[in-house]
């Protein structure tokens, strides 16, 4: 051997002794997944990703950004309009949090459907779980902070939300808001929590995950486990259906596997960089949106949550009054608790879906839900801020409008400037007052003998119809055709 | 050199993993080193008229210069000793001693400005140093009479480095 060698060797011995590198980099990469592991199995280490990209951005967005409602809204404006790259890092931020959302959502319903939560893997699902309850509480707690009518509404409505709760209620959002008032206690509160807490708790259980992952292996997906597929002698021999001998089966899965340096992390790699590539595309082209700053007395303004709690805000339009607290608390805590209860009730051995129905069908029956409240949700959604006809709209004319698009347009025109079957709506809006084309569009008969107009107090109903009635009000300077 | 497929698939995740890392990188740093990057600019601050100044007395002059701060504009207050010689010649220094910052004081017997932090002293008259670590003498302002107004254009400079650096 030469003295150089010699010497790296001996550099190389005296860094092991006491660091252990060349184990640790033999556990975690010189090992092998699974035969059949393929992309499905990406997920995990994308939403991963996201994370580390969200952490990297947050930095540099908490390097410019003031945590108070006087310099809240102008910092963030400032480090998205003026900061070099400033926008871009934001877009990131932004579209970086829906995207950890969906991953994180994917990555669930892939183990979901390969009942990779099986023995012997509960704890990993169980700190999964957990790590998507982080997830959206990075969403819930990241959005006040720019301060914006999307921030301020969208929270004050959310942690209102928090009071309702029965007994407890009151307490719980004044902890949360840090009192009563949305203001700059709530601020401090949302962004700490944001980005120490959360971030803290969440890296300790990635770690364990990550730490579980490598312990158990990834699962073998379930069509070659269930034995259909493999015609390995090796394999077949192991074919037991007691639980006695998985793991000695699980090893020669993994003999014949793929190493994971390079192959599967190439395999991660690709799918970071397609992560990244559609999220820069989208921070470029979308950037990041910041709406007007917060305004306590806007009644202008519609407030909307983000896209991924919008099922959530749906849900409450179905729980009236005095059982709302059902619909914010309750059902949000039996699907948690499902969620952490299911691999100690699901037990059964077999991981092939097809002959998993129950857990197949209630997978549907959830995920078509979640998908029904959410397009029920975007659907019914008004745009926020509306300017038509040089008017800024006041919510009940932006309300009004959705229903005037759908039941009076057809015959009044979109701008009320009158069609061929129905007059303009412009001298009405210039004469007339609100109680007056209430009256009329509830029942034109009523107010004028022989109208031809149809009545639509039963279609619409009074809220409906006074919504209608004020947005007709903003039509005073159409043209008539 | 033949590579198998094993080590070119390691060397195309290394290069493609690095290429990740600096298209993440650049944005970020970019973002976080940028703005302090930004050079100062040298406003032009009027000190009053000539005839304020004693001959041979030193006196300090302190006023607002308006700084890009993040996302706010701030006035932040800076000070300078402004010296009439006897032969009615004005030197206008700036105030922090080129050690490490701090703002020197007027000593009368001794005719020197000493610095409270580390000892330093530099003469009135001249800015050189005369005792202790700093590495240059006082920095002097460019100053121009206007309309019986002194003006002094104000700068700051790196602290430490026996070159004048303006930030």
């Amino acid at each position: 051997m030469s003295r150089e060698a010699e010497q790296t060797g001996r550099a190389g011995r005296w860094i092991e002794e006491r660091l252990a590198l060349g184990t640790v980099i033999r556990v975690i990469f010189l090992r092998n997944v699974p035969l059949g592991v393929g992309v499905l199995y990406t997920l995990g280490f994308a939403a991963a990703f996201c994370f580390i990209l969200q952490a990297a951005t947050g930095v540099v967005l908490a390097l410019f950004y003031a945590p108070t409602p006087d310099h809240a809204y102008a910092s963030v404006a400032y480090l998205t309009n003026r900061l070099p790259f400033g926008g871009f890092v934001r877009g990131l931020h932004h579209w970086g949090a829906s995207a950890m959302v969906v991953l994180v959502m994917l990555h669930l319903v892939v183990v979901f459907s390969l009942a990779a939560y099986k023995r012997p893997r509960e704890a990993t699902w169980l700190v999964g779980v957990a790590l998507l309850v982080l997830t959206l509480g990075f969403g819930f707690t990241g959005y006040l902070l720019p301060w914006d009518g999307k921030a301020y509404w969208a929270t004050s409505v959310g942690t209102n939300m928090a009071g309702t709760m029965p007994l407890l209620g009151e307490s719980l959002l004044r902890v949360v808001r840090g009192g009563t008032e949305l203001g700059a206690a709530a601020l401090t509160r949302f962004y700490a929590v944001h980005v120490l807490v959360l971030p803290a708790v969440l890296v300790g259980l990635l770690a364990v995950h990550i730490a579980l992952v490598i312990y158990h292996g990834v699962s073998v997906p379930p069509t070659l486990w269930g034995g259909d597929l493999v015609a390995d002698p090796e394999i077949e021999q192991l074919r037991s259906p007691t639980l006695d001998r998985d793991a000695e089966r699980y090893l020669a899965f993994k003999r014949r596997g793929r190493p994971f340096w390079p192959d599967v992390i190439f395999e991660d790699l690709v799918i970071a960089i397609v992560v990244f590539l559609v999220l820069a595309g989208l921070a470029v082209t979308q950037g990041a949106p910041l709406e007007a700053q917060a305004d306590p007395a806007d009644t202008a303004y519609i407030p909307r949550p983000e896209w991924y709690f919008l099922f959530l805000f749906q849900l409450l339009r179905y729980f009236p009054g005095q059982l709302e607290w059902v619909g914010i608390i309750i059902l949000p805590l039996l699907a948690l608790g499902a969620l952490l209860a299911l691999p100690f009730i699901d037990r059964r051995i077999e991981r092939r879906l097809r002959y998993r129905p129950v857990a197949a069908a209630g997978a549907v029956i959830v995920a078509g839900g979640i998908g029904f409240l959410t397009t029920a949700a975007v659907l019914g959604t008004p745009p926020s801020q509306v300017e038509e006809r040089g008017i800024q709209l006041a919510a009940a004319q932006i309300l009004g409008r959705t229903h005037y698009r759908q039941y009076c347009a057809d015959c009044h025109g979109a701008n009320g400037e009158g069609t061929p079957t129905g007059p303009s709506l412009a001298e009405a809006a210039r004469r007339r007052d609100a109680n007056f084309i209430h009256s009329y569009i509830e029942n034109p008969g009523r107010m004028r003998r022989g109208a031809l107009m149809p009545a639509f107090l039963d279609q619409l109903g009074h809220q409906q119809v006074e919504e209608v009635a004020q947005y007709v009000l903003t039509m005073a300077g159409t043209e008539a055709r | 050199m033949a590579l198998d497929r094993r080590q070119f698939l390691g060397r195309l995740t290394a290069t493609l993993g690095a290429a990740l890392s600096a298209a993440i990188g650049v944005p970020l740093i970019g973002a976080a080193v940028g703005p302090a990057l930004h050079r100062d600019s040298a406003p032009e601050v009027a000190l009053g008229s000539p005839d304020s100044f004693v001959p041979g007395v030193p006196r300090m002059v302190s006023f607002g210069v308006t700084k890009e701060d993040g996302y706010l504009r701030t006035t932040a207050t800076r000070a300078v000793w402004v010296y009439r010689t006897a032969a009615d010649e004005v030197i206008v220094y700036n105030a922090r001693c080129t050690h490490l910052g701090c703002l020197v004081d007027y000593q009368p017997g001794a005719k020197t400005f000493l610095c409270p932090c580390h000892g330093g002293v530099f003469a009135a008259a001249t800015g050189q140093v005369e005792d202790g670590p700093p590495p240059r003498p006082l920095d002097r302002l460019e100053v121009r009479g206007d309309g019986g107004q002194l003006v002094v254009r104000y700068r700051d400079f790196l602290a430490g480095t026996p070159d004048q650096v303006p930030l």
